[in-house]
């Protein structure tokens, strides 16, 4: 009896000798290295990279009615008319930060008036002076730049007075229609890198 | 590491389809930085006339024939005018089927709105009656009657976007009346008169 458990003894340190082998081979595999190696590292720099921002703000933003002593208007509520002149006025500060960092403020009127009014309505801009339509910024411009935007919806077709019979007038052209000032944007856009 | 492989090169396909991504139709990049502000929440419309027209309210034929000495081919009998004999009033329907003769008047009554929206519109609504006087027998007139909410008003009459909306709402009424003269030439016998080219007219006023 006791004969027959001691020769069960070296049997059973052989299988667990094997499934530790097998098991340390697992863990070299599937970590896919060894840690028989050795290694040290360093960091490359006392702080950490910071990435710079692009941002502008827009201040005392106003619409005035041009051909009524700058009257301010309430757009949501005014319906403009043959004859009229609108300006949009505004003051916008860049707020840039970077080493390489340009951008150019504009206004985008792309969209701002579409169907009927586009070969209607008249939309010219301004930024900064000199009556450039858009101005370069860099890190540390922080002055206000004033931005305008006016929309003129001119009498008569042609600009001249209205004729006696109605030649140049617009008819039904360009009634009850939108311009899209939501979609008419001040814009602060980066440069191509040099 | 054929596994690796595949996963390799399924990393490699995601991140060139992200590149595309980020190509904008132009062909350009839109990795750049930028700003915007709408100039508004809301958009600016544009203003305009509003001229609808009613229906003919009433037709009214002032003969000066009585009805034993013509023929009315429909029409309701009515108190004739100073200086005719007889008076019919007419559907609107009926006008085109009864023969005029001369020195008959024909009264005619349309409604209509008129309006003008826009901050600054001003306008003129104008019952014209030239071009169909052009077309009636010599020392034929018209003349029109203008009545906004039932107050009378001038022909022509000023209407403004600045009016007020109950004002805007009111319906107009245009009376009108063609008197032709006691004689006409002989070429008008049998001939169709064009009283459709009595006109409403609106327009801006600069």
């Amino acid at each position: 009896m006791s004969d027959a458990v001691s020769q069960k003894k070296p049997g059973r340190r052989a299988v667990k000798t094997a499934a530790a082998g097998v098991a340390g081979v697992a863990l070299l595999a599937g970590l896919g290295t060894t840690f028989a190696k050795w290694y040290e590292e360093q960091s490359i720099g006392e702080s950490s990279l910071q990435s710079g921002h692009l941002n502008l703000d827009v201040s005392g933003a106003e619409w005035v009615d041009v051909n009524h002593d700058n009257k301010k208007i309430d757009a949501a509520t005014f319906k403009m008319v043959p004859g009229d002149k609108l300006q949009y006025t505004a003051s916008v500060t860049p707020d840039l930060v970077g080493d390489n960092l340009e951008a150019t403020l504009k206004v985008n009127t792309s969209e701002t008036v579409t169907g009927d009014l586009k070969d209607v309505l008249k939309v010219t801009t301004t930024v900064g002076d000199n009556n450039a339509t858009e101005k370069v910024v860099k890190p540390g411009d922080t002055a206000a730049v004033p931005v305008t935007v006016v929309l003129e919806f001119p009498l008569t077709k042609d600009g001249a007075a209205p004729a006696a019979d109605k030649t140049n007038w617009w008819g039904s052209t360009g009634e009850d229609a939108t311009v899209n000032l939501s979609s008419t944007k001040v814009e602060l856009v980066q440069n191509d890198n040099p | 590491m054929a596994v690796a492989s595949a996963v390799r090169a399924a990393a490699a396909l995601v991140a060139a389809g992200l590149g595309i991504a980020l190509l904008s139709p132009a062909g350009t990049t839109l990795a750049r930085w930028h700003q915007g502000t709408a100039l508004a929440d809301t958009d600016i419309s544009t203003g305009g006339f509003h001229l609808t027209t009613g229906e003919l309210a009433a037709v009214r034929l002032q003969s000066r024939f009585s009805a034993e000495e013509r023929a009315f081919t429909t029409g309701t009998a009515c108190q004739p005018a100073p200086g005719y004999s007889a008076c019919r009033d007419l559907g609107g329907g009926d006008v085109a089927g009864q023969l005029l003769v001369p020195g008959d008047r024909i009264e005619l009554s349309h409604t209509f709105t008129a309006l003008a929206s826009g901050d600054h519109l001003e306008g003129t609504v104008l019952i014209n009656g030239k071009p169909a006087a052009s077309q009636l027998p010599v020392g034929s007139t018209v003349s029109a009657t203008v009545r906004r909410g039932g107050a009378p008003v001038a022909n022509p009459s000023r209407i403004s976007g600045t009016d007020s909306e109950d004002t805007k709402k009111a319906v107009w009424t245009a009376r009108v009346a063609v008197a032709t003269p006691p004689m006409w030439p002989s070429d008008f016998q049998r001939s169709k008169l064009a009283l459709g080219a009595l006109t409403i007219s609106v327009e801006q006023v600069h």
